[in-house]
């Protein structure tokens, strides 16, 4: 203990004498600024053709002047509704999973559809999807469930299957019953697996919402994003597709503190 | 000692048979009617050459491995599968990663179903006796292999069985560090006054630790010899020094040896 306290206290007063950003933090902003100032320069350059491209400066004003009409937080407000409906109903997928990997019948019957099934690009469904559920909000909330609710289910089961079978054992031999197995062993130990399933759920949720927007629909960031493009729009076009990609990093981030809040014992 | 014999065996098994894939090509006969008896307050090791069946032994008498044969009865009474007479101390550790050292301890009171303020003054009691005061609220990843394993013996310990099985319990465990555990399990011991069966491959262990020494042969496992180590606790490092404790470590491993030996020969080790 005494040892980690002395390294605790040696980095501390590095850090005073040199940065106080974390290099974690620091790094990566550095190369986005460079690479931001390099692409701004090829655009005022006039190397970048607006018509077909943009750069960072009017991609930016355009995202000011939606910000500013609010018109993104409509298109926002839709999408995220569907995404979070389709989301939410994917968690069913946890169950399912858990069901899955504990009992191997129940795995052997069932396990080959699903791997077809994830492994199948369903986003080529979705035409059929709004012929089935219409060109309103359900056929994007069915498009977002169907495409995130394989991730978590197969994640789940193979984090059950994984359960480390010693410590099994070792519940067994301090008496678990059945019940308690499944509450003091294999559901934490599969808690990780469940959490990397949910986040490249995201993923596909959001890759969902977008398409199935853009194919049918007048509402919400792939129908404005669709707009965009038709009317040539690039810059405002690629504004949407960047609120897109800080909205799915922001998500991603979230479920980090979430997972160090459910599950301190991983070293992260 | 005398005494200590005419009473009846706290743990008695008898005519133990393991066969693992019985009537399969692949049949292997693990243990061959192994009996004895243990008595309290008695230390016993089982050593014997690798794949010899000793573990295969302390599963069974734990319950977790069902013999092919044989019975196995604590205070006289039979053994059907684990319970709260036995505990076990894995040589891996096998504690929960999501649960505290606290959690850890408490583990084997939780799941008979003891309420947590009735066991809170239990858990810290074997907490403080394993020496991990202060760490109650830590992770096993941010413990070291040997304060990982002082976790599983409070374990262990915590749901107070009449005899406390350990399976190889500081293999895993750096040799200065094992040398300082092997002391205070022993200090444990005779404080607590628990009745130990104790697995190991270390012969310098298993005469440090046992008042009585358990020799099993290559496969299929048999019980091949006891020696009683007549070595009056507490021992210490300086125990080590005595001439009387040499010529016991010689005497285990001229057997052993013959062991081994006959292993080789079947091509085995």
């Amino acid at each position: 203990m005494q040892e980690v306290e002395v390294t605790k206290s040696l980095t501390s007063t590095m850090k005073k004498s040199t940065w106080k950003i974390p290099k974690s933090i620091l790094y990566p902003s550095v190369t986005l600024l460079i690479i931001l100032i390099i692409w701004e320069i090829c655009g005022r350059l006039n190397l970048i053709d607006p018509f077909m491209f943009s750069w960072p400066s009017k991609i930016f004003t355009e995202a000011v002047a939606f910000f500013i009409s609010a018109e993104v937080f409509t298109h926002l407000a839709v999408s995220g509704m569907e995404v979070g409906i389709g989301f939410a109903m994917a968690l069913i997928g946890i169950p399912i999973g858990l069901a899955m990997g504990y009992w191997k019948n129940l795995e052997l019957a069932f396990d080959p559809f699903v791997t077809a099934l994830y492994t199948t690009p369903m986003i080529a469904l979705t035409p059929l999807f709004v012929l089935w559920f219409g060109l309103d909000t359900l056929s994007k909330v069915m498009m977002v469930f169907a495409l995130s609710i394989f991730p978590i289910l197969i994640n789940t089961m193979s984090g059950v299957k994984m359960t480390d079978p010693s410590l099994i054992k070792a519940a067994r031999s301090y008496g678990a019953s059945r019940g308690q197995m499944f509450k003091e062993v294999i559901l934490p130990s599969a808690i990780p697996f469940i959490i990397t399933g949910i986040r490249l759920a995201i993923g596909r949720a959001l890759i969902a919402v977008v398409v199935a927007e853009m194919l049918a629909g007048n509402k919400g960031i792939g129908y404005a994003i669709r707009h965009a493009s038709e009317l040539f729009q690039t810059a405002q076009y690629l504004a949407y597709v960047a609120v897109l990609m800080v909205l799915s990093v922001l998500l991603t981030e979230l479920l980090k503190l979430f997972e160090k809040k459910i599950a301190p014992w991983r070293n992260l | 000692m005398i005494i200590v014999k005419t009473k009846t065996p706290i743990l008695k098994f008898d005519n133990l048979n393991v066969i693992y894939n019985e009537g399969q090509p692949n049949q292997v006969h693990a243990l061959k009617n192994v009996s004895g008896e243990i008595h309290e307050g008695e230390f016993i090791s089982i050593i014997g050459p690798s794949g010899c069946g000793k573990s295969t032994l302390l599963h069974t008498l734990d319950g977790l491995l069902k013999p092919t044969s044989g019975t196995i009865s604590i205070n006289g009474s039979e053994v059907h599968g684990p319970d709260e007479n036995r505990a076990m101390v894995f040589q891996d550790f096998a504690l929960m990663p999501w649960q505290t050292v606290y959690d850890n301890v408490a583990f084997g009171l939780r799941l008979a179903g003891k309420k947590d303020k009735d066991i809170r003054d239990k858990v810290l009691h074997y907490i403080k006796m394993v020496g991990l005061e202060g760490f109650e609220h830590k992770y096993p990843h941010q413990l070291s292999g040997g304060m990982k394993q002082r976790v599983g013996i409070a374990r262990g310990f915590a749901v107070e069985p009449k005899v406390l099985l350990m399976d190889e319990p500081f293999s895993a465990i750096d040799e200065q560090t094992r040398e300082i555990m092997q002391e205070e399990v022993l200090k444990i011991m005779l404080n607590e006054k628990k009745t130990v069966i104790f697995i190991t491959h270390s012969i310098d262990e298993a005469v440090f630790l046992s008042s009585r020494i358990i020799l099993m042969s290559v496969r299929p496992g048999q019980i091949v010899d006891e020696i009683k180590i007549d070595i009056p606790y507490p021992r210490t490092l300086e125990t080590k020094a005595l001439p009387k404790y040499q010529e016991y470590k010689q005497t285990i491993w001229d057997h052993l040896k013959g062991e081994v030996r006959r292993q080789y020969k079947k091509g085995e080790a």
